[in-house]
């Protein structure tokens, strides 16, 4: 599944999260510190500068000081710019897909079987479907009709073990992995954006609308 | 020996029992690990305006700092209005201890963030890893609504589904056209749990029933 990269784009964003808060939090207790230190000690500590000039001598003094500051920084920057990339490209293959062209034939076969099983499966009124993420990484989303007191862990079962898993060999994606959003009680599922521009099925996938433009 | 024997097919039925059982354990957690990553809140937007402020900041001063090591200021940032501020203010001012904590306010709400987001869908129990579904919180709350409209006097019903996949409470407000409310409250428990256990959510949920009647 899509597990890699979202895994990797997670961790990511929270260790910027981290990094963000950390740095922030460092500052905040420094100069609260420094805050209750001129409390305690009174006037003198209160009336010293922000900026030390022990601190500026040491910067002075030392020609390493301002090449590590800045690479530092470099490495920060870095880790932001990868970070922004991941969030970016996880964000993009989730709507979209990264498969290559033998891979596309097979899923453009294997769709017209998946949308027929899914619609056969009983309690399944409606479906609209869509395949992300890479070929390492393939994701399958379902949104499925059902009726307002359709058994969902059953009708997820059997959509897993039937549909999903026959998609699955036909397309040979054996990482795929699929995401079911049931809606209970709606009798037809409302055609997006994407979806509106053609007739046909199935109705939600990239593959199909190539093909429907070819025609 | 046949007593040795049966014993030993006795181990091994038990030794399979085990292994299918820490097996199917293992599938529900994994589901529900697929389950959290797919249907939390991943605050995409957040994680991408940090990042970018991360970069673009940091490159920033590691420009101006190379540049300025360089001895050709490349003027991206007002150092010397900044270094002129620093001197000049002093541990006592309240700007600064303001600025403190207001560092230390953003800390924490950064902290907070990047906790797990709320449920967005309300995950469906499942044993597959490589599979999950999800129901809108608003589906279920028409649905549960349904059910508790179902129940015979109810005129009126409201519910409010909080939670995920972990402590979830459903609250139902109903409103009966009779004078008292009986045993109304105790059907309404029994349909609204009744279609739950239909919906078949991961996780439990404590259900609150509260009933008014025409007299109040």
């Amino acid at each position: 599944m899509d597990g890699g990269i979202r895994v990797g784009t997670a961790a990511a964003g929270g260790t910027l999260v981290l990094c963000a808060a950390a740095l922030l939090g460092a500052d905040a207790v420094e100069a609260v510190l420094a805050g209750v230190r001129a409390g305690a000690h009174g006037t003198r500590a209160a009336a010293d500068p922000v900026l030390a000039p022990s601190v500026v001598r040491y910067a002075a003094r030392h020609g390493w000081f301002w090449p590590a500051v800045a690479g530092v920084a470099e490495l920060v920057a870095l880790a932001g710019a990868v970070g922004a990339l991941r969030t970016v490209r996880a964000a993009v293959l989730r709507r979209r897909n990264a498969l290559d062209g033998p891979s596309r034939m097979l899923v453009r076969a294997a769709a017209i079987d998946l949308r027929r099983d899914v619609l056969a499966v009983p309690g399944v009124r409606d479906l609209r479907f869509a395949l992300t993420g890479t070929r390492r990484a393939p994701r399958l989303a379902l949104t499925v009709a059902c009726p307002a007191d359709a058994p969902l862990g059953a009708l997820l079962a059997a959509l897993g073990d039937g549909p999903v898993e026959r998609f699955r060999r036909a397309a040979d994606l054996p990482a795929l992995a699929a995401v079911v959003r049931f809606r209970p009680g709606a009798a037809a599922l409302r055609r997006g954006f994407v979806a509106r521009r053609r007739v046909g099925e199935p109705p939600h996938m990239d593959i199909q609308h190539r093909e429907d433009r070819c025609e | 020996m046949g007593d040795v024997g049966r014993g030993t097919d006795d181990t091994r039925d038990e030794r399979a029992l085990i292994i299918e059982l820490l097996d199917d354990l293992a599938g529900r957690q994994r589901a529900r690990r697929f389950a959290r990553r797919e249907f939390r809140a991943r605050r995409a937007w957040l994680s991408l305006a940090l990042a970018l402020l991360l970069a673009l900041g940091a490159g920033t001063v590691a420009v101006e700092i190379v540049a300025r090591v360089a001895g050709r200021p490349a003027g991206l940032l007002p150092v010397a209005d900044a270094v002129a501020l620093l001197r000049t203010a002093r541990w006592g001012d309240r700007g600064v201890g303001a600025a403190g904590v207001a560092l230390a306010a953003a800390g924490a709400a950064l902290l907070g963030l990047s906790a797990p987001g709320r449920w967005r869908l309300l995950p469906v129990r499942c044993g597959d890893g490589r599979l999950a579904g999800g129901v809108r919180r608003r589906d279920v709350r028409r649905v549960l609504t349904g059910a508790a409209l179902g129940v015979h006097g109810v005129e009126r019903a409201r519910v409010r589904v909080r939670g995920g996949a972990a402590r979830r409470r459903v609250r139902v407000r109903a409103r009966t056209g009779y004078l008292n409310v009986a045993n109304t409250p105790e059907l309404i428990d029994a349909a609204v749990r009744a279609r739950l256990a239909g919906l078949d959510l991961m996780g439990d949920a404590a259900v609150d029933v509260r009933v008014t009647c025409r007299n109040g």
